[in-house]
Formats: C-alpha cells, structure tokens, sequence
C-alpha cells in the first residue's frame, strides 16, 4: 500500500541538507585524517612551503572548476549532491544515474520526489563502484592483464559518448517528467548549443578543462531564451490533468 | 623511509580499509533513508525496485573503467592510496593529474622519492579537492534551495524553468563527445540507437522491465562497438 505523510517540501529539503552537511563533514575528517596520521606516524609531514609549492598550481585549477562544477551540478543532483561528491565520480557515474532514474520513476527535477529518487539512485551506483573497486583491488593481479588489454583500455575511453548517447534521447522529448509536457524547448538550446560547438572547435583543451564555467555560463543564457520564447508563446506547457479540464470546458 | 614503503605500508593499508568501511556506512544509511523517503513521498516499492535494479546495473560497466584507472593510479602512488582515492571523493582523471602535478611541482620521481614526498603528494591531493567540498557544506543548500523557487508561483514557468540546468548541462557536456573524433561520435551514436531500438521492443512486446536495462544495455554495445570504432577511425 502507498504512503503518504504529505511531506512539507521545505521541511524534507531542511532535514536533507541538515543530514547532507554532516555526512559532508564526516567525510572531510576522513579525507584529512589519512595524510593526518601516516604524515605524523611517519615523521614525514610536509613543511608549508612545500606544501604550498605542491598544491598551488593544482588548486589554481581545481578550486575554480570544481567550484564551477557545484553551481551547475547541484539543481540536478538536490541534497543527494553530498553523497555524490563523498563518493566520487560525478560526472561519469552519479550525473548519469541520476538522470536515468528520474526517466524510470517518470519523476520531474526539482520536486522531493525526484530528489528522493536521485538519493536511491546515487546511493545504489556508489555502493556498486566501492564493491567494483574492491574486487578490483583484490584481484589485481590476476585482473591486470585484462583490464590493460588495449580492448579495455580503449573502451574505458569511450565511457562518456557511451553513457550520455542513450541518456540525450530522453532530453529530446517534449515529455519533462511527472507528466509535464514542455514543447518546442530545443529550440532555446540552439544558439547556445551553436556558441558552444565553436568554442569546442576553437579551444577544445581549454573547453574540456574549463566545462564546469562554460555549463554555468549556459545557464543564465538558456534561461533567458527560455523565458522569452515561452512569454512569446513559442514554448507552451501541458501540466497534468490539462487535457481532462479542456475536455470538460469543451462538454460544458 | 621511500615513497614506496610509504605507499605500501601496513598502517596506510588499515586507514584505507577503516576509510572506506566508514564511507560505505556513510552510503548505505543514505540508501535506506532515501528510499524512506520516496515510501513517505508515496513513490510505491515497484517503481524504487526499477529504479535500484536500473542503478545497479548500468553502474558496472563505468565501474570497471574506473577499476582500470586504479591500475594506472596505483603505479604512481600505490595500491591502498589509489584504492581510496577512487573509491571516496575522486575521479581517475583528477586523481593522476594532481598526483603528477604535486609531484612535479617539487620535481620528484616516485622511483628514487623518500616518504617525505609520499606525505607532501598526499597532503596536496586533499587540499586541492576539499575546497569545493567545504564551499558545498557552506553553500549547496543556498544554491539548491535559491534554484528551486524559480518560476515562481507561475506554475508552467516553474516546469519549464526547473529544465534549463538539465538543458545547460547536456548542452555543454555533448559537444566534445559530439565533435572530439569520429570513433566518439559514433560511440555516442551507437548508444543512442541501441537505446531507441531497446525502446521500441520494451513498448511493441509490452515488456515494461525492459526500460530498467536500457541504459546498461546502450552503455555496454556502445562500449563495444567503440573498440571497433577507435580502430577503425
């Protein structure tokens, strides 16, 4: 039988960020306490000059990406933005399954059941990636020459076009998700998708490194057209249940 | 102490193993309360069933890619440490790049490195990568909560405003699988057909649990197929 407490938006969003913050913070701890106590049983931590000449150029560049990288993942992700990033692998494992599981829950983005869902799913691919990465580990030897056999490697290199080709079909439709239909939105994505493209051809490395402020960048842009387009009336919107008033309208 | 010793030492063996025991605690008590969740927000245990069955599958092919990385991350700063790193927090390709650039930055070698630099490298690599997790404790609830009251009360323009991030997202994410070679476009291709073909079988054999493989399905046969891609482009 289904339940329904009739949960407040604001209250579940409240208590999942509360428990994301400190899941966030347990994990920092961790993440530091490793260095922490190898450095300290080892004599060996480093002096801050050294440290500052290790890691500056390094966070001169993943500081701002990763940063960057936040902004334009976390109204996708919801408060399961905390567990991904604990977990790792955002955008070529987390990103993906969260979109598949909106597509197979048939749930829209941005509402506490897409969110709840998106949690399911982060939750379940991660522990798939910790299990996968300790066999792996465990059987490294034996595993080695198949996982450096040039038929693996080379397909390892291919996951991204591989993940995002199937999950770009659904992005297509006019069909958002908990039965909203928003057509003709594609055609506020052109001119972006147009910039984007000779920006790629122009600067690809910097494009490739850079993604997180060009996504960012997107997004006031879409918006914008969007917004636009949809005052203008170019793109409409069907809600649930649009069809059953008309309907009525039309038999009264 | 080497570099090596460091990196293969007992005691770093045990942290990592304490370190991910913990983070997956940290996932499992995220898994039942989310799900908790979706029952309270009377999403039924069919449709969560769909979505974890779907989670779990598509999840090993990518997996495995990243269990390759750990072969190579593990040549440069050894098995457990490499083990971690993947397995918590980081991406293949963050990972050996900092690695290196901490390295390099103080013009190290792993081969004839002291422990000193296993430390330092160490150091480096959580420093580069926890600012953006201390920004997220500070600001991800203010950016998720400030992105979902757009639209305001308009609630067509609500719906279509909430897509613009998925939009934003795709837009710039497909351009250089769409324009990075040949062999990627028709790896990206090649996903897209199998999903559709899969699509239309779910629908025509009235086979609903179908659309809960589809995406593993495409991911594996594009994978595949992107072999014969590479070596043919």
């Amino acid at each position: 039988m289904k339940k329904n407490k009739n949960v407040n938006a604001n209250e579940y969003y409240e208590r999942m960020h509360k428990i994301g913050n400190r899941l966030m913070i347990c994990a920092l701890l961790l993440f530091f306490a490793i260095p922490l106590i190898i450095s300290g049983y080892y004599d060996i931590m480093p002096k801050i000059s050294d440290l500052l000449v290790a890691a500056g150029g390094l966070s001169a560049i993943f500081i701002p990406i990763g940063i960057a990288e936040t902004f334009a993942e976390i109204p996708v992700m919801g408060s399961s933005y905390y567990i991904s990033l604990i977990t790792g692998n955002v955008l070529n494992l987390k990103l993906p399954a969260a979109l598949n599981a909106l597509k197979v829950a048939d749930l829209k983005q941005g509402t506490e059941k897409g969110d709840a869902v998106i949690g399911v799913a982060v939750a379940a691919s991660s522990l798939v990636t910790l299990v996968m990465l300790a066999i792996g580990m465990l059987l490294l030897t034996p595993l080695q020459p198949f996982l450096s056999s040039p038929f693996v490697t080379t397909a390892a290199g291919y996951v991204l076009p591989a993940l995002f080709g199937c999950l770009f079909l659904g992005s297509l439709s006019d069909d958002v998700g908990g039965g909203v239909l928003v057509h003709k939105r594609l055609l506020a994505l052109i001119i972006p998708f147009v910039v984007c493209i000779a920006l790629y051809m122009v600067v690809p490395d910097l494009y490739e490194t850079f993604e997180g402020f060009v996504i960012i960048i997107c997004i006031p842009v879409i918006y914008l057209i969007t917004k636009k387009m949809y005052k203008k009336g170019i793109i409409t919107v069907e809600l649930p249940g649009d069809k059953e008033e008309a309907q009525i309208q039309e038999e009264a | 102490m080497s570099f090596k010793d460091v990196a293969g030492s007992h005691l770093l063996w045990v942290c990592v193993i304490v370190g991910i025991i913990i983070v997956a605690g940290l996932t499992v008590y995220y898994l039942r309360l989310s799900y908790k969740n979706a029952l309270e927000l009377g999403i039924d245990k069919k449709t969560l069933k769909a979505v974890i069955k779907s989670s779990v599958t598509f999840s090993i092919v990518p997996s495995i890619a990243i269990v390759t990385g750990l072969v190579t991350l593990a040549v440069v700063i050894g098995l457990p440490y490499a083990w971690f790193r993947l397995s918590v927090l980081g991406s293949v390709a963050y990972e050996l790049m900092s690695a290196n650039m901490a390295l390099n930055a103080l013009n190290l070698d792993v081969n004839n490195a002291d422990g000193y630099a296993f430390g330092l490298m160490a150091w480096a690599m959580c420093l580069g990568i926890s600012v953006s997790l201390i920004f997220n404790v500070f600001f991800n609830k203010k950016i998720h909560m400030g992105t979902l009251k757009l639209g305001g009360e308009d609630k067509r323009w609500k719906a279509v405003a909430q897509t613009v991030f998925m939009s934003a997202l795709l837009c710039a994410l497909i351009v250089p699988m769409l324009f990075g070679g040949m062999a990627s476009l028709m790896t990206f291709i090649t996903s897209a057909i199998i999903a559709v073909v899969l699509s239309v079988i779910a629908k025509k054999a009235n086979a609903p649990w179908l659309n809960e493989f589809v995406l593993a399905v495409s991911l594996l046969g594009a994978m595949v197929a992107s072999v014969f891609w590479d070596k043919l482009f």
